[in-house]
């Protein structure tokens, strides 16, 4: 039953995964069975997991074996479903429980803080205060958890018009439909906002001074996250193009000084969608730019980015 | 498993490492390049066992992976290795460089002095 919670949507096995092998394609049907999180999460997994087969297929029919027992000999020096999804679950349940913990304080900590403040002059009941610390930890933790672990929608490999054209060039953009549900957040968020500054303004009443403040900087901050999905990053060759809705630049990439993972509070500072990294370069004029950008699962052609600025970190070392 | 075995396994991620420092690769190309390097001994490597170590070391920060169209035009995913993980291959291979100058001035000099 968990199993099946953390595969939604769908449980389905993806038919264009099937090689012809009825071997093969009976023991990716067992594997997917023994796989958590969603069919986009799973897919790598088994993606991967057919090509090591089919290439040792071909091997071996190479050396004269007939493809059904090259077939075979590639499942049995490949090791069992059951082991290789056992590993996987331990893998993403060590995930959940890192997640749940580290997300869970991210918020429960900025809230209760903010509501210490809103009280300070008012009455402070201690239960009341750790029940909704306990409260918002389990809650937000549990929920981001879920879905960081399980349910994030991992993007494809990038087979896009422009990546077919000019293998060298990398583009990371947010998916089309992924677009259209920023877009409705960012109408959601926008009335958030706007309704907090009128109530400050005093044209009505809706949560008090410090209430206000918070949602409306919730709203601030949900916009602005939303309005990163039009960002999109370009690399050709060593030419960094960053667009976005506020601004497009431009910067030729002499050396790359520093480039990691931001910490994951980094997300409240810019908002955005995704792990924030930090870009250190110099260019061409042997100036040197800090640059600030999310590259996430769920973006395409992120993890080629991310691959590619990792091997100019090398060589400018 | 035999404490060869276990000595094998523990050595494992350094080779990993090894291979992928000549470069990008993918599941299967790291093991034949594993093959290459370990002869006979690789056999008693399980494949299935690769992918969880190599996504251990995706997560220590020491590999990171992406995804491209390979040779039969379906996504391939490859393996990199980062500028932390050189650092680490370069720490694993002294400690290991180590272990086999104290064994060839302790075990191995004795066994031979004695035959």
């Amino acid at each position: 039953m968990l199993r099946l919670l953390t595969r939604l949507p769908s449980s389905k096995f993806s038919k264009d995964l099937l090689t012809g092998v009825p071997a093969f394609d009976d023991y990716l049907r067992r594997l997917d069975a023994e796989l958590l999180g969603r069919a986009s999460l799973r897919r790598v997994t088994l993606e991967e997991v057919r090509d090591h087969l089919l290439e040792q297929q071909a091997m071996l029919t190479e050396q004269g074996l007939d493809a059904e027992t090259a077939a075979q000999q590639s499942l049995e020096g490949f090791g069992s479903a059951n082991e290789l999804g056992a590993e996987q679950r331990r893998e993403k349940s060590r995930n959940f429980f890192k997640n749940l913990v580290l997300a869970g304080l991210l918020f429960a900590v900025p809230m209760t803080v903010f509501q210490l403040i809103s009280q300070f002059y008012g009455s402070l009941s201690l239960y009341t205060e750790m029940y909704r610390f306990a409260f918002n930890f389990t809650f937000y933790g549990l929920f981001m958890s879920y879905f960081a672990s399980f349910s994030h929608y991992q993007a494809g490999a990038t087979r896009s018009r422009e990546s077919q054209g000019a293998a060298n060039v990398i583009h990371v953009y947010t998916p089309k439909k992924y677009k259209l549900m920023a877009l409705i957040m960012l109408l959601l968020s926008g009335s958030m906002l706007m309704a907090c500054a009128l109530s400050l303004l005093g044209v009505f009443s809706l949560y008090g001074l410090y209430g206000n403040l918070l949602i409306g900087y919730a709203g601030l901050f949900l916009m602005s996250a939303m309005a990163s999905s039009w960002t999109r990053l370009s690399l050709d060759g060593n030419q960094l193009h960053i667009q976005s809705l506020f601004q497009n630049k431009h910067f030729r990439i002499a050396k790359v000084k520093e480039f990691k993972r931001q910490a994951l509070w980094r997300i409240y500072l810019p908002p955005a969608i995704g792990r924030s990294h930090k870009l250190v370069l110099l260019n061409d004029q042997g100036e040197t730019h800090t640059l600030y950008f999310s590259l996430d699962a769920g973006l395409y052609g992120s993890d080629q980015l991310f691959a590619r600025l990792e091997n100019m970190k090398k060589d400018s070392c | 498993m035999n404490d060869n075995e276990q000595i094998l396994k523990g050595l494992l991620d350094t080779l990993v490492l090894d291979v992928l420092r000549g470069g990008p690769n993918y599941g299967f190309g790291i093991l034949q390049g594993l093959h290459q390097r370990m002869g006979d001994d690789a056999s008693m490597l399980k494949e299935a066992t690769l992918y969880p170590l190599l996504h251990r070391l995706e997560k220590r920060e020491l590999l990171t992976s992406f995804r491209q169209p390979g040779e039969r035009g379906t996504p391939r995913k490859y393996y990199q290795i980062t500028a932390l993980g050189e650092t680490f291959l370069v720490g694993r291979v002294e400690e290991w460089r180590r272990v086999a100058q104290l064994l060839q001035r302790t075990i191995l000099t004795d066994n031979r002095e004695n035959t």
